[in-house]
């Protein structure tokens, strides 16, 4: 059921000639790249150089602190003034965020547009865990599970919203290795199955789709005064 | 000597209050023997239950109460909800601690200034507005149905409430759960509505509960807006309570365990109301819908908070310019002479009682703070909390009832009213709201601080007073003021456990109030805010003096 959900979209996001200006310095001068549809867009760089804040810029999240130049699109529609809400662009976390007073079926209800009936919910949420072999956690608590369950009900939370596009934000990160090449192939999988452009912050070359370069981003320049 | 804590905390605080809280039940079942009365029976309930007016006081007691805690809840709630992260928001953190300064009594004194018939607000639109050149027939004020006090104490809790709901968020990653809520779709106020009230309720539910006790039992304001012809019970039991025939006290008695009784009854509605909620609730959290823009209520949630922000505002200036008004007819929107001939002549009269209360504000906040510091260190250095509900629990059980029985528990000990039983009654009072504004930044302080000095082969005492406390003084102090202030507000500890031999600057400023004298009662009220305001000053003022110095220091 969880597969007769998942659609094909190709949906293309597209970044062009992107800066963002922080309060004394600058991210990225020229920053442009195209992710197709259900391929996967490595950002790798050292910390502090942007990448969570490109994440954020491209949410449509960017701190008051923040504003940018350059144009971000979906499709050819840009998303400058769209509000967050109406973007659509699925976020997975390193740390999962799963809502503690929400049982898992819960969880996966919340990402599911309100237009489909409730009986299809439930149904499209207990297909969405059978999928991912946790159809038995259905009605836990989400503070009871292992980090590995954690990170498949995230997904799939955030796969059931049906985003045009996704960000991950180093969701590998805190897995052990086993654990970790399993639920990166699963991810990867349900990204190429979905057709969603989708963008990787990672550290770990181990996380990086195989043939594909990543884009390597530079610490920030500290702008000049006068 | 840290295994010392919990001992000291149950001895100074537990035991009374449970012992005192118990001797209401002998009295109001007619056992009092101070009185002569030696026999148990239940005339004290049925003097009660026949006394005229008396389902009035309790219905109002309910409505006063209740309201008021709702009211205050859902403005705090929605505010969040609204304007977390704001300009609003910015505002409203700048101006809380000056807030929380204003004493209940103060609050309650300039706001009746501000709405009587003769007050500013009428002031500010007569008569270009309204045509009138004399105050208008209208009860604004110790209204029948109780809507000032309600509505006084609404706002007047709005900024505690906010305070401990800000200390709660901080404990939330709020910010990247509105970031993935709305990813999903969700307008911000609906993602503060499914995921984050109901993370953050759990939080606040004690001091909900705080404000819901105090607000049912309260005693002070309702002297000065509250009802009259019945007033509500607390009031009531309060008069009783002072009558000189020991008779009386004993339909006291079995008015203050009604009080108890209630308040434990409006407590348990709330955690009913919250459970159904949760349960039922589950379908809306995860109904899919993802709402609109919230305009209205949004909108009509900033003029709340707009309004709470310029009514404190204008309770303090009200305040000042009575103080200073010699002549004030209506309907000038400004005194028509002024005058310091109030202050002049009172100044001989007010020194007593201000230096009563700072000393007593002053003993007991740092004794509180030290008792506070006494037990975190002793719970974080054992890694195990001790129930908030304990703590609270001087908060949650009603002032009136609590005082009334520990009174009632010195006379039939024969304890005089002295000085240390007076600051005791402080302290009852004073340890929570220090505890409670102090515990989210003590418990999260990093041990790795502490554990880093003593490798470097420091004591421990050494330690936490060179490098803990120093990481900490900001939020020590500032739970410090808050104690300070808290002190300075305590009406009925005072009077009750005093016996009136004591008078401070806020018995003042409700016995001037409720005698319609509204300079002298300004010039209290001020003074009762002027004590709030310098230990805040301190507490602001004090670490950024540090900071200040410590970089005068690198830079030379």
């Amino acid at each position: 059921m969880a597969g007769a959900s998942i659609e094909m979209r190709g949906i293309m996001l597209e970044v062009e000639h992107l800066c963002i200006h922080g309060p004394d310095f600058e991210l990225f001068e020229d920053l442009s790249f195209r992710v197709p549809p259900g391929a996967v867009l490595p950002l790798m760089g050292p910390s502090g150089c942007g990448k969570s804040t490109l994440l954020a810029c491209i949410s449509g999240v960017l701190p008051t602190a923040f504003n940018y130049t350059g144009t971000i699109s979906l499709n050819g529609s840009k998303l400058d003034s769209v509000p967050v809400e109406e973007r659509r662009i699925g976020i997975l976390f390193q740390d999962d965020l799963l809502f503690p007073h929400m049982t898992v079926a819960e969880n996966l209800m919340f990402g599911i547009p309100a237009r489909i009936r409730r009986p299809q919910r439930i149904g499209q949420a207990l297909a969405a865990l059978k999928a991912v072999s946790m159809e038995a956690f259905t009605h836990r608590r989400v503070t009871t599970l292992s980090g590995g369950q954690k990170a498949r009900v995230s997904l799939m939370r955030t796969l059931l919203s049906k985003p045009k596009a996704m960000l991950l934000d180093e969701p590998f990160s805190r897995l052990d290795r086993e654990l970790r090449t399993s639920f990166r192939e699963l991810v990867f999988s349900k990204i190429r199955a979905m057709g969603v452009p989708t963008i990787l912050v990672t550290h770990d070359h181990e996380d990086l789709p195989p043939g594909v370069e990543p884009i390597l981003l530079r610490p920030p320049e500290k702008k000049h005064a006068g | 000597m840290l295994r010392l804590a919990p001992y000291l905390v149950t001895a100074l605080l537990g035991v009374p209050i449970l012992a005192g809280t118990a001797s209401l039940i002998l009295p109001a079942w007619n056992y009092f023997p101070a009185a002569g009365l030696k026999e148990f029976s239940a005339l004290p309930w049925q003097l009660l239950s026949g006394y005229p007016g008396i389902m009035t006081s309790f219905f109002l007691t309910l409505w006063t109460g209740l309201g008021a805690t709702l009211l205050s809840l859902t403005a705090t709630l929605g505010f969040i909800s609204f304007c977390w992260q704001s300009g609003w928001w910015r505002v409203a953190r700048k101006l809380l601690a000056p807030l929380l300064a204003v004493p209940h009594v103060a609050f309650a004194i300039g706001f009746a200034f501000l709405v009587a018939p003769s007050g500013w607000l009428l002031r500010l639109i007569s008569p270009a507005l309204t045509g009138w050149h004399h105050p208008p027939n209208w009860q604004t004020v110790q209204d029948p149905m109780g809507l000032a006090l309600m509505l006084a104490m609404s706002l007047k809790e709005i900024p505690f409430l906010l305070l401990m709901s800000m200390a709660a968020l901080s404990q939330i990653d709020v910010e990247r759960q509105v970031w993935l809520g709305r990813s999903f779709g969700y307008s911000p106020h609906r993602v503060w509505y499914k995921l984050l009230l109901p993370q953050l309720y759990p939080s606040i539910r004690l001091p909900v509960f705080a404000v819901l006790a105090y607000s049912l039992c309260v005693v002070d304001m309702a002297l000065i807006l509250g009802p009259n012809r019945p007033a509500t019970l607390a009031v009531q039991v309060y008069h009783w309570f002072n009558d000189p025939d020991f008779h009386w006290k004993t339909i006291a008695a079995a008015g203050a365990l009604t009080l108890l009784l209630t308040t434990l009854a409006c407590i348990g509605l709330l955690v009913f109301i919250e459970a159904t909620w949760r349960k039922l609730g589950r379908f809306f959290l995860v109904n899919g819908r993802r709402g609109g823009k919230g305009r209205v209520p949004g909108a009509i949630t900033r003029i709340h908070i707009g309004l709470t922000l310029v009514t404190s505002c204008m309770v303090a200036a009200g305040l000042i310019v009575w103080s200073l008004a010699r002549r004030w007819p209506f309907p000038a929107n400004v005194p028509t002479r002024w005058s310091l001939s109030n202050w002049i002549r009172e100044a001989a009269f007010f020194g007593d009682p201000l230096r009563t209360s700072l000393v007593i504000a002053t003993v007991v906040s740092i004794g509180a703070l030290a008792l506070v510091l006494f037990s975190m260190e002793y719970q974080a250095s054992n890694d195990r909390r001790w129930p908030l509900l304990a703590i609270c629990l001087p908060l949650l059980l009603p002032q009136l009832s609590m005082l009334f029985g520990v009174r009632l528990l010195a006379i039939r000990t024969g304890l005089q009213a002295q000085f240390p039983l007076v600051l005791w009654g402080h302290l009852l009072y004073v340890f929570p709201y220090v505890y409670l504004c102090l515990a989210g930044s003590y418990f999260a302080f990093d041990p790795r601080y502490m554990h880093t000095a003593l490798a470097l082969g420091r004591s421990r005492v050494y330690v936490y007073f060179r490098v803990k406390l120093p990481l900490l003084i900001k939020p020590v102090l500032f739970s410090w003021a808050v104690g300070f202030g808290v002190s300075i507000l305590q009406f009925l500890p005072t009077l009750i456990l005093g016996q009136g031999r004591y008078p401070t600057v806020t018995t003042e400023a409700v016995a001037i109030a409720t005698g319609g004298n509204r300079r002298m009662a300004a010039i209290y009220a001020l003074l009762q805010l002027l004590s709030s305001v310098f230990a805040y000053g301190i507490a602001l003022g004090w670490p950024r003096w540090l900071a200040h110095r410590l970089k005068c220091g690198e830079s030379c």
